[in-house]
């Protein structure tokens, strides 16, 4: 079992009344809210966050993309990698995963082959590449790319990167949204022919799956529903995956979970209730307005129901509205208690999910960085230990840089 | 009122158009607004009057091309292959909103081809101090939508414009229509719909006529004056009490501009 520590850098002292005064947390969220005094706390925090889970063994540490967002604040998901990147480099095998860049929004997108060149290239062949589509707020609104052109842009960019990762000779492309001459990208990776890539996402379809197994990538869902609202979206990937011919291997798939670790259940709650509460009720506060721009989705999905995750009045809200901490805890919103409990539900959740990553979210809200801290801590010492032989008798490790293969590994490689 | 019939029109090898036709004598082409192609009683009245052609946009209501048309060039390209197929060599057309966004440029781009103009509210131009509405936000919240679409949200227009079909399956259908035709002409109008024309519009000679709500909520009315600047010699009639869809809320009004204007613009050439 692998786990990754993700944090989404929220703005962590959003007015009291945030939801009920401001339209949106995504894209009209006033920059007068933004304090850069406080802000520049906010991120060094952060940094310390990261760093502290490198020390502390972490598989790897991740970083997202948002933009106009009061909750995501890495509008350039490779800057904050490039801050961590020697961290990784000299840690003994934490590796970095950028989760990742959204190719639609990079013009030209040989601009993400290059940054993350650089990235794999610093920290040694630490890097994992993700290539997510992207929310519609991020694509759709905050970086106006027509929701008809989003996808394919996307697959156009995505066949573009992939293509100057694998050609030695200068190339020239000739795409429908991208025409470049000379394509050569320096510096080349150091992992070969290239990073790992996990696509990220949230509702899937089985076009993607099928795209993702043929590519021999890996499926990181990504959504803030917790292990339980995940358990059908697994079904189906694993149901495909089979009924395609692929394997059942449990690291070829990824889940976000949110997190909570104390002494005891009881002061779990104490500590921690305030900043989940802080972070359901303002991140999930995005407007309809920009919730999903039409297009964003086939028009048949959202006709027959399915719910963006996003939308203050959305599924998300729904979902949680009025849930104690225990229903949370309950209904898989949350992973919360002593680290004994702690361990209990995430390898229940590992085990009904078929995951072989947990991309881990320990800082949440408004919490304060002592809190964070202790809650990264008693991940690292309390609770990864008595999880991470959980499918390494079985499978491989697959779709990681080499310093995390394991032995299975090397005796299907050898 | 009786269905138009749906003609299937071979346009190029690969691209089919679908076109709503209905009514005798003078052709008419009528190019629908962001929403969708949807029969209304302003196109049954002028079908009595006129041989009216409703071309569906490329990707929308069973017509192809969306894959293959790149861009907004060749969109108005494809448009003059349809009116090809279609034996309109030079033709009166009249464009509602983003249709009128496209009448504005088939008749800037090649004068020629367009003889009379009805532009009913139409997008395609910009002023940064009345900003167009980014109508696709409010997709989400339909009852807003409502609010920006009409004047009166309790009025039949209103109704007619915001009832579902209730058959599930009817219902799914016309979401998706709408959905699908919102996400095509986005395609065109995203994320500021505003392509150009104003460098192009010089080059237009039709006879022109400009429909507006004076309480447009999308589009607001100043946009009237800004074609009207643009286009020397055209004429703008002011709806009172109407929004975006004037030819819903005050349908007498808009037809009787609209056929006075066709029909006296033609003696007046």
């Amino acid at each position: 079992m692998k786990f990754v520590y993700m944090n989404l850098m929220p703005y962590r002292d959003l007015p009291k009344n945030f939801e009920k005064d401001y339209e949106s947390v995504f894209i009209s969220i006033p920059r007068t809210l933004y304090d850069p005094e406080k802000g520049h706390e906010m991120y060094n925090d952060y940094i310390d966050q990261y760093e502290l889970a490198i020390d502390l063994g972490f598989d790897a540490v991740g970083v997202n993309e948002h933009h106009s967002n009061g909750y995501g604040l890495m509008p350039s998901p490779n800057v904050m990698a490039a801050t961590i990147a020697r961290k990784v480099k000299d840690s003994e095998k934490a590796c970095l995963v950028i989760l990742g860049n959204s190719l639609a929004l990079y013009n030209p997108p040989i601009r993400v082959a290059e940054e993350l060149g650089m990235l794999d290239v610093i920290t040694g062949g630490r890097l994992i590449a993700g290539f997510p589509v992207g929310t519609s707020m991020d694509t759709n609104y905050a970086y106006g790319i027509s929701p008809a052109e989003l996808r394919p842009r996307y697959y156009e960019a995505h066949d573009l990167i992939k293509k100057a990762w694998t050609t030695d000779e200068v190339f020239h492309f000739n795409g429908k949204f991208n025409q470049l001459r000379y394509v050569n990208v320096w510096p080349r990776t150091q992992q070969s022919p290239h990073p790992p890539i996990w696509i990220p996402g949230g509702a899937a379809s089985l076009e993607t799956w099928d795209w993702v197994a043929e590519n021999d990538y890996q499926y990181s869902y990504l959504s803030f529903y917790g292990h339980k609202f995940a358990k059908d979206k697994f079904d189906k990937f694993w149901a495909r995956r089979q009924e395609k011919g692929y394997d059942m291997n449990p690291y070829k798939a990824a889940f976000v979970q949110m997190i909570c670790i104390s002494e005891t259940d009881a002061k779990a709650q104490e500590e921690y209730e305030e900043h989940i509460n802080y972070f359901f009720e303002k991140s999930f506060h995005v407007s309809p307005r920009y919730a999903e721009a039409p297009g964003y989705r086939s028009a048949r999905s959202v006709a027959h129901g399915m719910k963006s995750q996003y939308g203050s009045e959305g599924a998300g809200a729904q979902l949680r509205k009025g849930l104690s901490w225990q229903q949370l805890i309950d209904q898989g919103f949350i992973v919360a208690g002593s680290p004994a409990s702690v361990r209990e539900q995430l390898r229940e959740a590992a085990k009904n999910l078929h995951v072989g990553n947990i991309i881990a979210m320990l800082n949440h809200g408004s919490m304060p960085q002592h809190l964070a801290l202790k809650n990264i801590e008693l991940m690292a010492k309390e609770v990864i230990p008595y999880l991470r032989d959980m499918w390494d008798d079985q499978w491989p490790v697959t779709n990681w840089p080499e310093v995390q293969l394991n032995s299975n590994n090397k005796e299907t490689v050898k | 009122m009786s269905a138009p019939k749906i003609e299937t029109v071979s346009v190029r090898e690969n691209i089919t158009a679908k076109v709503l036709v209905k009514g005798e004598g003078r052709p008419v082409v009528f190019l629908h607004g962001a929403g969708g192609n949807n029969w209304d009683p302003y196109m049954e009245e002028l079908s009595k009057h006129f041989k009216v052609y409703a071309p569906f946009i490329p990707g929308t209501g069973g017509s192809t091309g969306n894959e293959e048309l790149q861009g907004w060039w060749e969109l108005v390209l494809y448009y003059y292959e349809l009116f090809d197929a279609l034996g309109l060599e030079s033709v009166d057309v009249i464009g509602h909103s983003f249709g009128g966004m496209l009448a504005s440029e088939l008749a800037s781009t090649d004068p020629k081809r367009v003889k009379n103009l009805v532009l009913i509210c139409p997008a395609g131009l910009w002023i940064d101090e009345t900003p167009v509405l980014d109508v696709f936000s409010y997709v989400n919240t339909p009852e807003v939508l409502l609010e920006k679409m009409f004047v009166d949200v309790n009025s039949d227009a209103a109704k007619a414009f915001s009832t579902l079909p209730e058959d599930p399956e009817e219902r799914i259908e016309a979401i998706v229509q709408n959905l699908t035709s919102l996400a095509e002409a986005g395609r065109y109008m995203w994320p500021i719909p505003d392509k150009g024309l104003s460098r192009r519009i010089h080059r237009l000679t039709a006879n022109t006529c400009i429909i507006w709500g004076d309480k447009d909520a999308i589009i607001p009315v100043d946009y009237a004056y800004e074609f009207h600047r643009k286009i020397p010699g055209s004429r703008v009639t002011i709806i009172e009490n109407t929004s975006h869809y004037p030819q819903a809320e005050k349908l007498e009004d808009v037809l009787n501009t609209t056929i006075d204007f066709l029909t006296s613009s033609v003696v007046a050439k």
